[in-house]
């Protein structure tokens, strides 16, 4: 009986000194307004300056909406959630920019791109991958912030030539799962 | 007609909560804003700052309402920093600094601004801050004022020989020789 006993107390310890993968998303607190239990989407123009970077657009919006959670970017091009652009010499690559109203729920999301930087959608090494940027920005219009995760797509930095934000990590997908549900 | 006064007193109850609701509920607006940066080290601070200082954050002006760029209303947040040490560029001996953020207004009317990116200064902390002249796209920055290069990464507070922000805690000699190496290599 007091093997059972031991036995117990050992795998008590053991469950409490074994580390748990921690969290490194990063949420805001505020959200599109989603009906319990039901998919939220949220229209998005994906506007560039080529079809190239549409398309990159799109594959950012396909990565959040495949993330396993119950929300989806959907393809329009009248929402006002776009894409625009301005020129700076700044260390700024892009910004988004999210309303909210009164109630607490976000009413629109845009984001706005340095052209001072080198932009590619081909992974040039010498410049900035437009999808990474996209898929990042893109994460944070369902308003997850920045993820301490340097392997993460919401992670606050990009390099040249660097293409990973394309791809979402585990704690991307839980950052979206814990704010909208998992499907 | 005794049936009725239960659900028409009900009625009556949840039309005085939604009034309630929608005319004393304060209807605060807020705006967040995220960015995307470079990387940025003591070198790369250094080469593209157009000033350094050390000094003390010797008062903070509220928030106030302004337009950005594309013409969307936005909140700044302004700090006066006492400078001790310039260490590069030419500053006043009173630094005016203009960060995105803030709040306007009150009750119904009132309008907030957070950016996700952009450092917090607390009245009497002694900071080392690298200045720039860019505002990052978002409104022109006045000729007297001076916004933070490569926005939380600018900005160590100092304790205790330490230079602290969210990236590290790091020795400020060494920062400070990483520094003057960096200005040396660039004469």
């Amino acid at each position: 009986m007091s093997k059972i006993k031991n036995l117990i107390i050992i795998s008590a310890l053991f469950c409490l000194i074994t580390p748990v993968s921690a969290l490194a998303y990063s949420y805001s607190g505020y959200k599109w307004f989603q009906t319990p239990g039901t998919i939220r989407t949220v229209d998005i123009d994906p506007i560039g300056r080529n079809t190239a970077e549409e398309l990159a657009i799109r594959n950012s919006m396909s990565s959040w909406s495949n993330a396993g959670a119950k929300f989806y970017y959907v393809d329009t091009t009248t929402s006002g959630n776009d894409f625009g652009y301005y020129y700076e010499v700044s260390n700024d690559l892009a910004v988004n920019r999210i309303e909210i109203n009164w109630l607490g729920y976000i009413t629109r999301t845009y984001v706005k791109v340095n052209t001072y930087h080198p932009w590619a959608t081909n992974g040039d090494a010498n410049s900035y991958d437009f999808e990474s940027m996209a898929a990042h920005e893109l994460g944070h219009g369902l308003r997850l912030l920045h993820s301490s995760d340097t392997a993460a797509t919401m992670y606050y930095s990009m390099s040249r030539g660097e293409t990973k934000k394309r791809t979402l990590e585990t704690d991307d997908k839980n950052g979206i799962k814990y704010i909208y549900g998992s499907l | 007609m005794k049936k009725l006064i239960l659900p028409m007193s009900l009625l009556a109850i949840l039309a005085i909560v939604i009034t309630g609701a929608v005319f004393f509920i304060p209807k605060e607006k807020k705006v967040n804003l995220s960015l995307l940066v470079v990387e940025q080290d003591i070198t790369s601070l250094t080469r593209d700052s157009v000033a350094i200082a050390i000094g003390t954050i010797k008062d903070i002006i509220p928030g106030h309402l302004g337009m950005d760029n594309s013409g969307n209303k936005i909140v700044f947040t302004d700090y006066v920093l006492l400078v001790k040490n310039a260490i590069k560029g030419n500053v006043d001996e009173e630094v005016k600094i203009r960060i995105i953020g803030g709040s306007v207004g009150e009750g119904k009317n009132k309008f907030s601004v957070f950016a996700e990116d952009e450092p917090d200064f607390v009245k009497g902390e002694e900071v080392l801050v690298f200045l720039s002249k860019n505002s990052g796209g978002f409104f022109d920055l006045p000729v007297d004022y001076y916004a933070v290069e490569g926005r939380f990464q600018g900005k160590y507070q100092i304790v205790n020989n330490e230079a602290r922000n969210p990236k590290g805690i790091f020795k400020l000699d060494k920062v400070m020789d990483e520094i003057n190496l960096t200005l040396q290599s660039q004469k």
